[in-house]
């Protein structure tokens, strides 16, 4: 694959990682405090801003013991700090500091920065998105049960397989537990194409065999 | 004009000699009385016409059908049983004349045999280039294959050379100075890389997906990487390699054998400095019994090869060839050691060496139901590139101590050559190349006085013999005119190098000579490409230089050195690949349901047995009756549980002592000989009678007549092949041949294709009895059944009868005088790279007396004094 088709791969997962139009606005909305704030401060010409806080979807939080995982990868992120993990909100507070802090200006642009930091960091084990607990609680949670190897990277592959669909928000698979759940806009999805997309990716749902 | 008078003359001396008259030269009464009766224009018995034949004696043809005669006289085979023989005296005479009359006219052939000018075969080639520089290249897959003749790939008729060799062979010397020549002040800096077989390119990643390998950890399956159960598989192995699940793994136990869809790599470190590295790694083996992990049924082997990886690396289909097997104990890692050469690309590749690929595929469906065995990798460390010295041997080669210089590429004024910056370029690899230290290049001051010097000492070694100064100063020219024309002195040096690499004088064994001996210089080529198959040394030349090498004393002393030393191995390979045809032992593969056991470790095993068998022969000089029997075999555990032999561990092949009433020793029942000459599904008395007559006794039987359908084999089993033979020796035509192909053939059907003994032959047809399993693995499913008895009894030619191999091989070793005579006259073919004419046979007999009582060794020794391997 040619260094362009590369990028091009890479933009459209992030474009699909926060979303469309509606969830750009929410972004904007959740950050648009805290950037006004970190701009004012760089427009002082503030030397060393005090970090800031602010809340995130944490996506790659399939299990809570992902929760320690997440902490332990992100404290070797410089200028990163975790304030603290709420799993079933599946997001996380973070302190920001120095060169991490949002600026003024593009925030799409620096979200994906941050973001990027975070998924190199955690080599691509988990990814930032806007938050949006409040919202779900407005979701329809589908329980879907499969079996198979009670194995963390399995139980990740679940999850990767309908995390990023439209309409899903939220999703914990666990092969132990034997069962994917999801947080769904059954406008806009369902379970039948949940079940579709883990079928896709050889997961075994229960009661096929 | 004088030609045709010539052969006019030897036309009629001949005639008049066989039929007409001088009776004191050839007996025309002898001819008349035993043989026209049968051999004229309209019996032609056996398609031999005396009348017609006799007016050809100058054609080649004609002539190897006098000797022909003139060998079945003298065998007493002519006259036939049963028809009025000879005195003793009658038939001394006649082949008295007729052996002087053959040595008379074959001197006279317009072609007589003798070595004549040949292209380095594709081995010579890149031995030669190897030593030449010190870089362990693979050359032979890139230059067109050699062709054969009597049984040998070096003699001249066998080296053609073509329009397509000569691209092959400019592109391969750019190939080689690509490599030798120095880009860079400093050497790369060695670096360790320990790649766990469980990383993303590693030898087990897809199998451990799809059950074919197990992780493991403390000796146990790792709880950490469940194995494949019921037929569910893991999910996303993206998402395992994101959690670094792989890089924790402790240990990969592998189950699934290599096959067109699986070629396990070490993907993880790809070369990208060519040189020599140290690879090791750590091996342990183990039964997989239903989800537990319990002791190995011995010492297994796993097998390493080197991929040279093509492209980016992805998919499978690279090219490889063995490094070795290497052994792997039962519950218990064993760490191995060995320096290997790496081109760029290369990567090692793994293989269980266990049972053959389609025996284990039931693993697939459910790990905690299969049961069979598997070999651990617990990791595989690689530490390099290993220099001596900087710029290595290579570079100096071809530029002295000459120093670097630092270049701009861009340079208007001189042309600079163009230097492609090492990179990594396979997927999956984690050694990157270091920093690139600039473009660098050979400097000199005196340009043309440089050039002069370096080839004048390159030239040399290159075209093995001392060059005069007009062609030194014709390739000093070539520099200069690439100097003359804007290029860098690295640019113009090289220029004349690849030319001298694509030169006649490199390419060919050159033997200038007037005269029917050779001069001092061919004769260290010729012993040099003999016992090592590569060029002479700086002793062997210096003393070629200094004119004594011819020395009986000296040569003795030479011939030993080259003996003892490691190269001497390429002789070994070379010679026994074409004499015994072991280069054939993949021609077919064994039909898996009747040879289940059939597997690439089992074959590897045969060639090595058939090599380290000749190679103790060779340090040993044990005498020509070895050749069919002894009373050891060079074993490793494959071969030995093969051959029914217990206490032999592990893979590597040793001296082992043969019970007193094994049908194994010699070399004419180990499973190589077995295997090359069987088809994939049965054995011929036919092809293994030929095998021993023209290979092992000297003894080549003719070609059947055209109009004789081959034999089919029964492949159901219903009928054996004795009792197809038997109705095809009904036909007087056949019977003769047969008489001397079928003995030997007969005995060896007692071995079957693998070359395994059996006392019944295996068929899947009929309701006949299965198998015991005494030699089969027991993890093998069996499906072929057990159906007619081999009778391995016959009679020789000359009516001496036997009742097993065992019978055979005594009335073989019973002429010790034919099994020497034989393998003097194969290692002379090799040696001097010709077919041998009937006036060689005085040489070849004199070579067998002067070794006395010795064995291979001496047979050498006597081959390389003797004026038949001083003379063209």
């Amino acid at each position: 694959m040619s260094n362009q088709r590369i990028h091009l791969c890479r933009a459209a997962s992030r474009r699909a990682a926060f979303g469309g139009v509606t969830r750009r606005l929410a972004i904007a909305a959740a950050l648009g405090a805290l950037l006004t704030a970190v701009s004012a401060d760089v427009l002082r010409g503030q030397d060393a801003p005090d970090p800031e806080e602010a809340t995130f979807r944490i996506l790659g939080l399939f299990m809570k013991v992902r929760v320690e995982a997440f902490e332990k990868a992100a404290a070797a992120i410089d200028d990163l700090q975790v304030v603290r993990v709420d799993y079933d909100a599946g997001e996380a507070t973070l302190r920001l500091s120095g060169p991490l802090r949002l600026q003024k200006g593009d925030r799409d642009r620096q979200l994906r920065a941050l973001n990027e930091r975070v998924r190199i960091g955690t080599r691509g084990a988990f990814e930032l998105a806007a938050p949006q607990a409040k919202l779900l609680s407005k979701r329809t949670k589908v329980e879907i049960a499969i079996k198979g190897h009670d194995c963390l990277g399995c139980s990740f592959g679940a999850y990767r397989a309908i995390y990023q669909l439209k309409g899903v928000y939220r999703v914990t698979a666990d092969f132990g537990e034997g069962q994917v759940i999801a947080w769904i806009d059954p406008q806009v999805t369902d379970r039948d194409t949940l079940q579709a997309e883990l079928e896709k990716k050889k997961v075994v749902l229960r009661g096929d065999d | 004009m004088m030609k045709h008078r010539f052969w006019f003359s030897a036309a009629l001396l001949v005639w008049a000699s066989v039929f007409f008259g001088a009776r004191h030269a050839v007996g025309a009464d002898f001819f008349e009385t035993h043989c026209v009766d049968c051999h004229n224009a309209a019996t032609t018995e056996g398609g031999l016409n005396l009348h017609d034949l006799s007016r050809n004696i100058g054609d080649r043809s004609a002539f190897r059908k006098w000797v022909r005669i003139h060998d079945r006289i003298q065998s007493g085979e002519m006259p036939p049983p049963g028809q009025p023989q000879p005195t003793e005296q009658e038939r001394a005479r006649v082949i008295g004349s007729l052996r002087q009359l053959l040595i008379q006219t074959e001197s006279r052939l317009t072609e007589p045999d003798q070595t004549r000018v040949r292209r380095l075969t594709r081995v010579e080639y890149e031995n030669t280039i190897r030593d030449l520089f010190g870089m362990r290249l693979q050359l032979q897959e890139r230059l067109p294959g050699d062709g054969k003749v009597h049984g040998f790939d070096r003699n001249s008729d066998a080296l053609a050379i073509s329009h397509v060799h000569l691209a092959k062979y400019v592109e391969a010397a750019d190939h080689v100075l690509d490599f030798a020549i120095c880009t860079q002040p400093k050497p790369p800096q060695a670096e360790t890389y320990r790649i766990s077989p469980a990383e993303d390119g590693g030898v087990s990643l897809l199998a451990a997906f799809n059950g074919g390998a197990v992780f493991l950890r403390d000796k146990q399956p790792d709880p950490q990487h469940p194995p494949v159960v019921e037929g569910i598989q893991h999910v996303d192995r993206g998402a395992h390699k994101i959690l670094g699940m792989y890089e924790d793994a402790e240990s990969v136990g592998i189950h699934r054998h290599e096959d067109s869809s699986f070629m396990p790599r070490f993907q993880a470190f790809s070369a990208i400095y060519p040189g020599r590295y140290r690879v090791r790694t750590s091996l342990w083996s183990y039964t997989w019994d239903q989800g537990e992990v319990k002791p190995a049924r011995g010492t297994e082997a796993a097998r390493f090869t080197m991929i040279q990886l093509k492209g980016n690396g992805r998919h499978n289909g690279h090219p490889s060839y063995l490094i070795g097997y290497f052994d792997a104990p039962s519950i218990d890692s064993q760490v191995h050691e060995f320096e290997w050469w790496f081109n760029p690309k290369d990567c090692l590749g793994f293989n269980v060496a266990l049972a053959p690929v389609h025996i284990y595929h039931q693993y697939k469906r459910d790990l905690n139901s299969f049961t069979g065995p598997g070999i651990a990798c617990d990791y595989v460390e690689v530490e390099g590139p290993l220099y001596d010295q900087w710029p290595p041997k290579a570079h100096r080669e071809l530029f002295g101590d000459l120093p670097l210089i630092e270049f701009d590429a861009n340079s208007q004024a001189v042309t600079f050559p163009e230097r492609e910056r090492p990179k990594q370029q396979i997927t999956g690899a984690k050694n990157r190349q270091q920093e690139y230290q600039g473009d660098w290049t050979v400097h000199s001051q005196a340009p043309a006085a440089d050039a002069r010097r370096l080839l004048a000492a390159f030239l040399p070694k290159a075209f093995r013999r001392p060059v005069p100064d007009e062609l030194v100063e014709s390739y000093v020219d070539l520099a200069k005119q690439r100097l003359a024309a804007g290029d860098c002195f690295e640019l113009a040096m090289r220029y004349a190098y690849r030319a001298a690499l694509c030169s006649p004088d490199f390419l060919y064994h050159i033997e200038p000579s007037d005269r029917d001996d050779i001069d001092e210089f061919s004769l260290a080529n010729r012993l040099s490409y003999f016992l090592w198959n590569s060029l002479p040394d700086a002793e062997l030349t210096q003393l070629a230089m200094a004119g004594t090498l011819h020395q009986p004393e000296v040569l003795r002393a030479q011939v030993e050195r080259l003996l003892r030393h490691e190269k001497s191995n390429r002789f070994v390979r070379d010679f026994c690949r074409q004499w015994l045809r072991l280069e054939d032992i993949a021609a077919n593969d064994a039909d898996p349901k009747l040879y289940p056991e059939a597997s690439t470790y089992m074959q590897n095993s045969m060639v090595a047995e058939t090599e380290a068998y000749f190679r103790e022969l060779l340090d040993a000089d044990l005498d020509a009756t070895h050749l069919i029997d002894s009373d050891f075999a060079m074993l490793n555990e494959k071969l030995a549980v093969h051959y029914g032999i217990a206490g032999v561990s592990g893979s590597q092949v040793r001296k082992v002592k043969l019970p007193p009433d094994s049908p194994r020793g010699g070399l004419l029942t180990q499973a190589s000989i077995l295997k090359v000459t069987a088809n994939g599904t049965t054995t011929s008395p036919v092809p293994r009678g030929a095998f021993v007559m023209e290979r092992l006794l000297g003894q080549p039987v003719d070609p059947p007549p055209e109009d004789v359908p081959a034999i089919d084999p029964d492949v159901r089993g219903a009928t054996t092949i004795r009792e197809q033979l038997t109705r095809h020796r009904a036909d007087p035509a056949c019977a003769g041949c047969h008489a001397k192909l079928d003995p030997a053939g007969f005995a060896l059907e007692s071995f079957d294709v693998l070359g395994g003994f059996r006392e019944r032959y295996r068929t899947m047809e009929g309701d006949n009895a299965p198998p015991e399993r005494i030699l089969l693995d027991p993890h093998l499913r069996v499906s072929f059944k057990l159906g007619p008895n081999v009778d391995p009894s016959y009679r020789l030619a000359d009516g001496r009868e036997f009742a097993d191999v065992q019978g055979l091989k005594r009335h073989l070793v019973a002429d010790p005088q034919l099994l020497a005579t034989n393998v003097a006259r194969q290692l002379a073919i090799y040696a001097v790279s010709r077919e041998l004419g009937f006036r060689d046979r005085d040489a070849i007999t004199q070579i067998v007396a002067d070794a006395g009582t010795g064995g291979i060794r001496s047979i050498i020794h006597q081959l390389v004094q003797n004026e038949l391997f001083h003379t063209r």
